[in-house]
């Protein structure tokens, strides 16, 4: 079996407001658009056909104490649903649209400190994983069920 | 689409940092250096003890709709500096009754059978 790279992808170029940005998850979306999420809190759209190949940025919501909201996470159910989650250095769950762009989304908080992994097992269900520092300072794990449904 | 939690907290020295779905369960593995299978999110069906920590899990069949038959699926295990894994869950493969049994419920209640582990790749 051979492995090669048959296509490029764009440079972007970080020079100015991404400067600092680490990526930390890549996740498909379809075809033509993937998603990127880089530290400390940016999520961003990129579709190869554009020139620029970024197309939409934003910040995760985070709070006015905390210092980062990097998100690890993006899962979407398939390429036919326009719906994702975002999970990641956060206590909630975030579920966009990316017909509406990043100022809207939804959220569920899980009390975790961190949830560094989330999976769609069907098709009304997701799972996060992550951790928790309860009162016994003391990791705990956190498995969380989401189900979601027509509203 | 509307998102409801429903937390499952779970007793453990370390993080989750990887987690995938087989079947009606789940597989969450971590920090601690344990793989653990749960049935559903609810109830621990069995840990293994890797040793190592364990920072993504990807299963050969993660959604298969609910057919459980002959299934003895593949888990692979990303341990961080340390190399891959595969763990192999379900019913021995030898046993001879397996072949005819209509199975009702998630092979996760099955036999661990083997499990190899490559040793350091980078």
């Amino acid at each position: 079996m051979n492995v090669g790279a048959i296509r490029s992808l764009h440079k972007f170029d970080y020079r100015d407001e991404y400067q600092h940005h680490l990526i930390t998850v890549v996740h498909a979306f379809s075809h033509q658009t993937l998603l990127f999420g880089a530290f400390p809190s940016g999520i961003h759209v990129v579709d190869p056909r554009h020139p620029r190949g970024i197309v939409e940025s934003g910040q995760l919501p985070k709070a006015p104490s905390a210092t980062q909201a990097t998100p690890l996470c993006i899962q979407s159910q398939s390429q036919r649903e326009t719906e994702f989650l975002v999970c990641g250095r956060f206590p909630s769950v975030l579920l966009y649209d990316i017909r509406k762009g990043f100022g809207t989304f939804r959220s569920v908080y899980s009390g975790a400190t961190s949830l560094s992994c989330l999976t769609i097992g069907s098709p009304d269900r997701a799972v996060a994983g992550g951790s928790y520092k309860g009162i016994l300072h003391r990791a705990l794990n956190l498995l969380s069920r989401f189900r979601s449904g027509n509203s | 689409m509307s998102l409801v939690a429903k937390n499952r907290w779970t007793a453990s020295n370390g993080t989750i940092l990887g987690i995938a779905v087989r079947n009606n369960g789940v597989i969450a593995a971590g920090g601690s250096g344990l793989v653990r299978l749960l049935s559903g999110i609810h109830c621990g069906v069995r840990d293994i003890d890797l040793g190592h920590v364990t920072t993504k899990v990807l299963t050969s069949t993660s959604t298969n709709g609910g057919c459980y038959k002959n299934a003895v699926d593949q888990i692979y295990l990303g341990c961080g500096a340390n190399g891959l894994a595969c763990l192999e869950v379900g019913y021995a493969k030898e046993a001879p009754d397996i072949v005819e049994r209509d199975y009702s419920q998630s092979l996760l209640s099955g036999q661990y059978s083997d499990m190899y582990y490559f040793g350091s790749l980078f």
